[in-house]
């Protein structure tokens, strides 16, 4: 596709842009004084309805309504997919649990989604998986068969969250645009990596290990296995020969600063889309740049609430677009 | 009889309004679409965005006043057509060509920076003078080619 045919998209969302938080009043939350204060400068911020539909809600609302955005204006709506068919993969667990539990899912249903909740009931009812778009259908089948025949929850949950990243870079690779490509891979690197933190952590075993991490373009899933099996110098050595020395320096910091540092690393990779007019880069980067201020958002109050001071906060608080 | 070298000159004539109008058209198509995405979130911005809708609308401008002087010149618009032998022909031809390419190229050239330019206005309004004067410049080349159409027209006399 043309890059051309995004310069409507594009300026809609240079016109949102201009709507997100900025540093300044990011700062001018974390100075303020507990959580009530902090909820009302959100509500002067444009975050009103934080009281009343409630905190978790309504922030889950704002990232809805940017996906929205970007997806009601861009001129090829498959292109964005990669950045929402986790929440598919979540809808599948979903069904299948509830399914083999006989309870209704729908309170656990996660929107946006790029298949259909509906057409997953119906091929997991019907048996009938070609129902489902290729990068789901044979997940679909062989998770659900895990589930009935092991009745092990953790042992899909790691199975679908595995496909999830994977078909999160079949459906950039789709798209055919470089950057979405590029930035999937990344993402896949970054999940890797938080999942092999957490195995090292939770000393899980070779087999274990190897069925969770994703196939990714950017690191080798052996060496990164045979790394988190010797221990977490060994992982930070690996994490730093493959380029990714912000992290080896965050995983020494503890957790959080890690989580930060993936965060924060995904931004810089989308940043740039600031001096691009055109092409899906600027909308890709618009939804990165509302999950940063909403994850910001979300620390700075739990901090409030939880007593922080102002320092902790800053700590935490992720890269922002603007 | 139309001579040979009179139907090379009006094709020259008549590509140099085709083309130069073509990229024309695409730009301000392309800017205008951009523009609408704008006033679409925030209305009172049009009469910025407008100004850079415009601007690569002039190349089309200068590929019908090459057309309009080459026409008039070979006598086509007074109804009495020159006989033209095939050099002269194509020496029209020739002349009209700067402004036929250059003019086609600059125009979206010109269309890309005015799209960026209005991304400065979406995002600050008050920007959008440095916005127009960026888009502007592209004009330079497009004003090249049709000063060297227009001397060599004159030149052919």
């Amino acid at each position: 596709m043309k890059d051309t045919e995004f310069a409507y998209a594009v300026a809609r969302i240079r016109s949102n842009e201009a709507r997100l938080l900025s540093t300044a009043s990011i700062e001018t939350l974390i100075n303020s004084q507990g959580y009530t204060d902090a909820l009302k400068i959100l509500s002067d911020l444009g975050y009103d309805n934080l009281e009343s539909v409630g905190e978790e809600k309504a922030l889950a609302n704002v990232l809805r309504s940017a996906f929205e955005l970007i997806y009601s204006c861009a001129p090829d709506k498959k292109c964005l997919d990669f950045l929402i068919v986790r929440n598919d993969f979540h809808n599948i667990k979903a069904l299948i649990k509830c399914m083999v539990a006989g309870i209704d899912a729908e309170k656990l249903i996660l929107s946006p989604s790029v298949i259909d909740p509906q057409v997953i009931g119906e091929a997991l009812q019907k048996k009938d998986y070609s129902l489902l778009p290729e990068f789901a259908s044979e997940t679909v089948k062989r998770a659900y068969e895990l589930i009935t025949t092991t009745m092990d929850g953790q042992t899909l949950e790691v199975f679908l969250d595995r496909k999830s990243i994977e078909a999160s870079v079949i459906l950039a690779k789709q798209s055919k645009d470089e950057f979405s490509i590029a930035l999937a891979n990344l993402m896949c690197a970054v999940a890797d990596i938080k999942i092999a933190l957490r195995c090292l952590k939770t000393n899980k075993d070779e087999a274990f290990i190897m069925g969770a991490l994703a196939d990714c373009a950017l690191l080798d899933k052996d060496r990164l296995c045979e790394a988190v099996l010797s221990g977490e110098d060994a992982l930070c050595a690996y994490v730093k020969n493959i380029g990714f020395d912000v992290f080896a320096d965050s995983i020494k910091k503890g957790y959080a600063a890690f989580e930060k540092a993936c965060d924060d690393m995904l931004m810089e990779r989308v940043k740039h889309a600031k001096y691009q007019c055109l092409g899906i880069a600027p909308l890709v980067a618009y939804y990165f740049a509302v999950d940063a201020q909403v994850k910001t958002v979300r620390i700075i109050l739990s901090c409030k609430k939880n007593g922080l001071n102002n320092e902790n906060i800053r700590e935490r608080v992720r890269v922002l677009y603007v | 009889m139309i001579s040979t070298g009179l139907v090379i000159a009006v094709a020259g004539a008549v590509l140099a309004a085709l083309i130069a109008g073509m990229g024309s058209a695409k730009a301000v198509g392309m800017v205008g679409e951009a523009a609408a995405g704008v006033v679409a979130e925030d209305p009172s911005k049009f009469s910025k965005v407008l100004v850079l809708q415009l601007l690569p609308g002039t190349q089309g401008l200068y590929g019908l006043l090459t057309a309009v002087l080459a026409l008039s010149q070979l006598g086509v618009l007074g109804g009495s057509a020159l006989q033209l032998s095939v050099a002269q022909g194509i020496a029209y031809f020739a002349a009209c060509l700067p402004i036929m390419i250059v003019g086609y190229f600059s125009a979206i050239a010109q269309a890309r920076a005015a799209v960026a330019g209005v991304g400065i206005v979406a995002k600050n309004p008050s920007q959008n003078g440095k916005a127009i004067t960026m888009a502007a410049m592209v004009e330079t080349y497009a004003i090249l080619a049709l000063l060297v159409s227009i001397l060599v027209i004159n030149g052919l006399k």
